[in-house]
């Protein structure tokens, strides 16, 4: 073989031979979540990773080399096994249980119904993603962007509609970095100032014992109900019991520090790295976007009108900002609900009421995510 | 338009999209209602177990005995100073 030859042969290999537009598309999209993340402080831990993941899977793999995400053998599909299977979400959830304090919703045990009530925006995106045209498993994947909760979309979209993955992950991700943006305006339209302008009592003490039977009792009552959530549900309250038992700090303070992280970098990382133009930049995506924007509007609105309606029926009234956040997305929505309460008046602090229902839609969507699993997985 | 609109309301039928979306929100609620009424009740078992074994109804935390030594001995050294 000539120099020339071998030029000419090299040449043809590289990536600016083999680049498409849409390639292209999606490197700038990567580029623009690490402006986001770093310029914006826009779920940086999340947007970084999955930013420069799309940005090395948008780069043209060589036909005969195991380069790709999708090329079995890879060192990116080994990374992307633990997304396909549907491993880092759990994991991801076992760091979350070490670092979640229940107590707020132990001390208030009626905030717990927020979380369901949010919950309504996962069915009413199914149904919506069922009237697009989707089939019933892709549709129960879509509609769990409207849980706030990217690690149980990744989860349920790996079971239930594999070739979504990409799209409902950063579609889910996106969105709970723009829950400041996306959750404020509903929750203002659908409440009263005086509604707004509501105190809540301060929470009682919760004992260490009640903390410590939380996650054994509340484990048993999820997966007795819905066994499809005992991954996602089981590693919560595994890493929560760690927290709270106080004998295991040494694995609870890994779970919550470089377990967590470690798990975070690769699920960030070969999520974004799936975002390949060829199986990302299609009309599906584009319907999956608008769906989650819609799923994320919905579900703020079922919280908010979820404690609108337990209003009617309590003595001691809920602010219904609260009820917004019963969408999970911890604990960025109970921020929101703080900042959105401190606009009426800045000496009301409802973050730790907010935390309550944000904990339970974490639950929620875990045994919605279960529930979606058994019903529509294929046999 | 019309067409699109019987399409999609057709899927929904033909997935049983509704069953699926009533059933599935009400095994949510069920589930957090259950989890709800477990911890409402949860203290008053607690309290009502303490009271059957005799045991009191607060946890305290174990003492720092190491703290409690160097308060003690804190104080008995300003308790010594004053004496001087």
């Amino acid at each position: 073989m000539s120099t020339m030859e071998m030029l000419t042969g090299f040449l043809s290999t590289t990536g600016f031979a083999n680049l498409t537009f849409g390639n292209l598309v999606m490197i700038a999209i990567g580029i623009a979540f690490i402006i986001l993340a770093i310029s914006k402080h826009y779920e940086p831990l999340l947007l970084v990773p999955i930013g420069f993941g799309a940005v090395v899977g948008n780069i043209p793999a060589i036909a005969s080399m195991a380069l790709g995400v999708y090329d079995p053998g890879s060192v990116l599909n080994y990374i992307y096994y633990g997304v396909s299977k549907g491993i880092y979400p759990p994991l991801i959830f076992l760091g979350i249980g070490a670092m979640t304090d229940f107590s707020t919703m132990l001390s208030n045990p009626k905030l717990v119904l927020l979380g369901a009530a949010a919950q309504i925006g996962i069915f009413v995106t199914l149904l919506g993603a069922l009237f697009l045209g989707f089939d019933a498993a892709e549709a129960g994947a879509i509609g769990i962007i409207g849980g706030a909760d990217g690690p149980t979309a990744i989860f349920l979209a790996a079971k239930l509609a594999p070739d979504l993955l990409g799209a409902i992950a950063i579609a889910a991700y996106s969105y709970m970095a723009l829950v400041p943006v996306i959750q404020p305006p509903i929750m203002k339209l659908l409440t009263t100032k005086k509604e707004r302008l509501i105190r809540m009592p301060v929470p009682r003490q919760v004992s260490q014992r009640e903390k410590i039977i939380f996650p054994i009792a509340a484990f048993l009552v999820c997966a007795l109900i819905a066994p499809g959530s005992i991954a996602l549900i089981g590693m919560l309250f595994f890493g929560n019991l760690l927290k709270e038992s106080l004998v295991t700090d040494r694995l609870a303070t890994t779970a919550r520090t470089a377990f967590i992280d470690i798990v975070t970098i690769l699920l960030g990382f070969g999520v974004g790295a799936s975002t390949q133009a060829q199986t990302f930049l299609t009309p599906e995506s584009l319907l999956i976007f608008g769906l989650g924007a819609f799923s994320f509007a919905v579900a703020t609105a079922g919280g908010v009108l979820g404690a609108k309606t337990m209003n009617l029926f309590l003595r001691e009234k809920i602010n219904p900002l609260v009820g917004a956040a019963g969408v999970s997305a911890v604990p960025d929505s109970a921020r929101v609900v703080q900042m959105v309460g401190q606009q009426e008046d800045p000496s009301n602090y409802l973050l730790m009421h907010a935390m309550a229902p944000n904990v339970a839609g974490v639950i929620g969507s875990a045994i919605a995510a279960g529930v979606l699993w058994s019903v529509l997985a294929s046999p | 338009m019309m067409a699109a609109l019987a399409d999609g309301i057709d899927n929904i039928t033909v997935n049983g999209g509704i069953g699926i979306a009533v059933t599935g929100m009400l095994i949510v609620i069920v589930a957090l209602v259950i989890i709800s009424i477990f911890i409402a009740v949860l203290p008053r078992v607690l309290a009502a177990l303490d009271r059957l074994l005799g045991r009191s109804a607060t946890t305290h935390p174990k003492p720092d005995e190491a703290a409690i030594v160097a308060a003690i001995g804190a104080a008995l050294h300003h308790e010594r100073q004053r004496g001087r």
